[in-house]
This record gives structure tokens, C-alpha cells and sequence, in this order.
């Protein structure tokens, strides 16, 4: 705890410098609030909206989570699925990496065309949008275990079964944990964004809305949320590692 | 009883090893010693079953075991712990792959080998020699009664292997599974081993069997006797010639 306070001031205090500035800036410069709201002008918002937010927000919560856990599970299975197959590994590795060359704006209204108005075009997007750093990380994790190791795991009668999940998947669980902290961050984005084409509720929805009706203050607001909701999210991700891999503390290997 | 029968082997183009023959009996200490290079590591990987042999046999009392693997317990050079088990994890995962585990047993011989203290630690808090204790715990509690052991001491400093080989000696007394041992050090070799296996190089072929004659329960002060220097001068013959 003590720690996190003696890191943690310098980034806070350059925040608190930021907001005082705008704060100012707005003042000096007399900015309409349509342009660009002072830090006050978004706290007062915040506390009229509240009440109406909290449902978007609650819905855009419950998206995110669906999506990020359906999408580390892809994740996970199409590194476990590669590197169990190395022919497929081959084939396929490429597409992984195409994969995410598509441009999800683009490819989100066809698939509102394709799948309507329900969550399953935003779960695929989100899903589409996290599942390859854990593919990625967790990949590159299996094929790097300690060679050592696993010569000692086959000396001893391994079977390949014996190996994946008593080596190799523990092996890989640190570099597994920075793929998910990626995609925690990237899930919270791809929710607000899947909201944007068509949705009844949602983070995204109340932004729409905000904007098009130069409620600045508002949109704000969601972005201020959408900010401190991935930095949770990614939190929740680090406290997870640090109670998991309670061996890593110093990096040690043996 | 485990027979190495007329195994050969090469890689490439390359012949490693050549007709090589041995027998380990029940309750038998046997050190190979030879040339680095020249295919020990190897030899061990064929008994291992991880190698198919070009041609000959191994066999463990009745069962042909050539290219099978589960057969054999082995410790490597450097201690290879998991570093995200505990101590006393580690040293039962031989035993986890067959699919019985005896805790109480582990922990028993965890407390004589003197790392009773440590059952719970991550193995990057143990230094080398402990590690290298835990790892040889490790390899004696797995169901297999026949151990390899690829120069386990090799990476320790001179005392901490002198103490080591005591420890080790101590403790196999007590248990008498059988041992075929990497070592390049002929002390090592002399003080520990009922038999001595000198292979030569390129390729590697068994020059001569040595029957070390001291007699059991051995203590260091045989490392400086007559007898010694004269054994030790016999096998370093052998092994330069
Ligand atoms: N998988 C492999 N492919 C090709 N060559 C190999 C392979 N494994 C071992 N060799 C070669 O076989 C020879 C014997 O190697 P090995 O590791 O068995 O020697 P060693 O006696 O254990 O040596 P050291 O005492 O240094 O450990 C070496 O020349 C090595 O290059
Ligand atoms: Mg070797």
C-alpha cells in the first residue's frame, strides 16, 4: 500500500497540474461549454446524470465482462489448439495475425447486418478485439518453456497431456497475465464502441446521445468513466497475478 | 536388473555411439565416466526411451523397454525444480505422473535430507546445493526403483560437492535402488560407485569395467588411503590411454 503511495504521486500530481490548467485555461480564455467544459462544469454534470448513467453504465459493465471472458476463452483455446498442432499452427498462424487487420468500425455495422440489433455482434466484437493478445501471449508462453524441463518431464514418462498442464500451461501463466491485461483495457474500449451501432443502453448509447446534442459536459462524464473503468479493470487483473503467481516476486527461475 | 544390450547410435553422419553393452544389477552404484562429447547424455536419452536406438536393446529385468518411456527416474545436471511449486511439491511430481502420491513419505525424507525447514519454500529461495538435495529427493521417491543420474554435482563448488557426495552416499545406503551415474570426476566416481563403466570417444565405445573394491559403509578418509591413489591412478590411465 505504502509503495503504491510513494509511486503513485508523481503521475497523480501531473493529473491534478492537468486539471488545474484546463480549469484555468477555460476561465482565462472564456470557453464556451459546448467546446470544451471546465473540470467543474463536468462535476456538476456528473452529479445531475448520475441516476440515468448508472444504468448505462451498468449495462456497458455486464457487456464488457461477458465479452472478456468469452474472449480469453477463445483466446486461451486457439493458443492451447496451436500448440498442440503444429500443422495448424502453420496454417493458421497467419489469419491470427489478419485477424486483426480488419477494421472493427467497418466491420461492425455488417455484422448488425448480419446478427440485427441483440448483444451477439457486440459480444463479437469485443471478442474479436481481446481474443488475440491472449492468443498471442499465451502462445508465445507454451513454446518457450524451459527446454530443461521438459526434457526432464519426458526422462520421467510424461504424457503430452501430463506435460501441457503440469508444465507448460504454468509456464506460461505470467506471460498469459500480460495478454490480459491488454485485453482487459481493450475489452471496456471494444464495449463502448459495439454500443455505438445500435444499442438500447450502454456507456456508448449515452455518448451518442450526448454528443448529438452538444452536451459536452456529458460526453465528459463517459469518457472520464470509460477511463477509470479500464484502469479498474486492469487493477482487478494485477491483483489477480500478484495472488496467483505468489512464486514470480523476484522473477525467479530455476 | 537393467541391460544396455549392443546399443549403437548416430546423429547425421555422425556415429556417437558403437555396440555399447552394460549391466546394472539390483541395488548396483554404476559410474560412466568419459570424454565430454562422447555420449553419455545420449546414452542416458536411449535408456530414457526419448531415442530410438539404430540398433540394439534395453531391457529392465523381463520387459524389452527400447523407445518406451516411464521406466527409468532421473536427475539432471542442474537441479530443474519447478519454480512455481513448493519444495515439497516439486519432489513429488514424480510420483504425481504415476498417479500416487505419499506425502507423508516425501515429507520424511525431505526432514533427513535436512531440508525439513524449507518444505514450503519456492526453490529460488534454496541455495544450489539444497536444490540440487531436493532434486535427488525427487528422483529416489519416484515409483521407479532405477535412477539416472546425469552429473548432478557438476554445477556445486569443491566442498559443497564433497558434502553432497557424503549426503548422497548416506542416503542411498539407506534405500539401495540402482544408480547409473554421470560423473567426470574419478574421485567421485571411486568414492561412490560399485562399478566403474570408462567409455572412450568418437565413437563411444565401453573401454573398460572397473569393480571398485572399498568396502561399504565408505567415509571420506578413504579418499586419502594408498588404495585410492592407486585405483585412482589405474582408472586415469584407462581413461587417458
Ligand atoms: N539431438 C542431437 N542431434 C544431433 N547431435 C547430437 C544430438 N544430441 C547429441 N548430439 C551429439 O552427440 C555427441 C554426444 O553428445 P552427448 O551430449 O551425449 O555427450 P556427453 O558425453 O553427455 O557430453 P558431456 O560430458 O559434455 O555432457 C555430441 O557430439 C553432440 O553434438
Ligand atoms: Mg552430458
Amino acid at each position: 500500500m505504502r509503495q503504491i503511495f510513494t509511486k503513485g504521486w508523481r503521475p497523480l500530481a501531473a493529473i491534478l497540474l492537468f486539471i488545474v490548467i484546463w480549469q484555468v485555461a477555460t476561465r482565462v480564455f472564456t470557453i464556451e461549454e459546448w467546446l470544451l467544459p471546465a473540470p467543474t462544469d463536468i462535476l456538476s454534470e456528473a452529479q445531475h446524470t448520475w441516476e440515468e448513467f448508472l444504468f448505462h453504465f451498468v449495462a456497458t459493465v455486464k457487456l464488457t465482462i461477458g465479452g472478456f471472458i468469452i474472449g480469453i476463452s477463445v483466446g486461451l483455446a486457439v493458443a492451447i489448439l496451436l500448440h498442440m498442432l503444429p500443422r495448424v499452427r502453420e496454417t493458421f498462424y497467419p489469419f491470427l495475425i489478419l485477424s486483426q487487420n480488419i477494421p472493427i468500425i467497418v466491420l461492425a455495422p455488417l455484422l448488425v447486418i448480419w446478427f440485427g440489433f441483440g448483444s451477439l455482434p457486440k459480444l463479437i466484437i469485443i471478442t474479436l478485439s481481446c481474443f488475440f493478445p491472449i492468443a498471442v501471449s499465451a502462445l508465445g508462453g507454451f513454446q518457450q518453456t524451459s527446454r530443461e524441463l521438459v526434457h526432464y518431464m519426458k526422462m520421467m514418462g510424461a504424457t503430452k497431456r501430463q506435460l501441457f498442464w503440469k508444465l507448460e500451461f504454468p509456464h506460461a501463466l505470467p506471460s498469459i497475465f500480460s495478454g490480459l491485461k491488454i485485453s482487459a483495457t481493450y475489452s471496456v474500449m471494444a464495449a463502448v464502441i459495439s454500443e455505438w451501432l445500435g444499442a438500447q443502453e450502454g456507456i456508448g448509447v449515452f455518448m451518442t446521445l450526448a454528443t448529438s446534442s452538444f452536451r459536452t459536459s456529458r460526453v465528459f462524464v463517459a469518457i472520464i468513466v470509460v477511463m477509470v473503468l479500464s484502469l479498474t479493470f486492469f487493477g482487478l487483473i494485477v491483483l489477480l497475478e500478484k495472488l496467483v503467481l505468489k512464486w514470480n516476486k523476484k522473477g525467479g527461475t530455476v | 536388473m537393467l541391460s544396455v544390450k549392443q546399443i549403437s547410435k548416430h546423429f547425421g553422419d555422425k556415429i556417437v555411439l558403437e555396440d555399447i553393452s552394460l549391466e546394472i544389477a539390483e541395488g548396483e552404484f554404476v559410474s560412466l565416466i568419459g570424454p565430454s562429447g562422447s555420449g553419455k547424455t545420449t546414452l542416458f536419452n536411449l535408456i530414457g526411451g526419448l531415442l530410438m536406438p539404430d540398433g540394439g536393446e534395453i531391457w529392465k529385468n523381463e520387459d524389452n523397454i527400447t523407445n518406451t518411456t516411464g521406466h527409468i527416474s532421473y536427475m539432471p545436471q542442474h537441479a530443474s525444480l519447478f519454480p512455481w511449486r513448493t519444495i515439497l511439491q516439486n519432489v513429488l511430481i514424480g510420483q504425481e505422473l504415476q498417479g500416487r502420491k505419499e506425502e507423508g513419505l516425501a515429507k520424511e525424507m525431505l526432514q533427513k535430507a535436512g531440508l525439513g525447514e524449507v518444505i514450503h519454500s519456492y526453490p529460488h529461495e534454496l541455495s544450489g546445493g539444497m536444490k540440487q538435495r531436493a532434486s535427488f529427493i525427487r528422483a529416489l521417491l519416484s515409483p521407479q526403483s532405477f535412477l539416472c543420474l546425469d552429473e548432478p554435482f557438476s554445477a556445486l563448488d569443491e566442498f559443497t560437492r564433497l558434502d553432497m557426495q557424503k549426503w548422497l552416499l548416506h542416503i542411498w545406503e539407506d534405500n539401495q535402488q540402482s544408480i547409473l551415474f554421470i560423473t567426470h570426476s574419478i574421485d567421485e566416481a571411486l568414492f561412490l560407485s560399485d562399478k566403474i563403466v570408462v567409455l572412450s570417444a568418437g565413437p563411444a565405445k565401453v573401454k573398460r569395467v572397473f569393480e571398485v573394491p572399498f568396502a561399504r559403509p565408505r567415509d571420506e578418509q578413504i579418499l586419502l588411503s594408498e588404495e585410492f591413489l592407486k585405483w585412482k591412478r589405474m582408472v586415469l590411465e584407462e581413461v587417458q590411454r
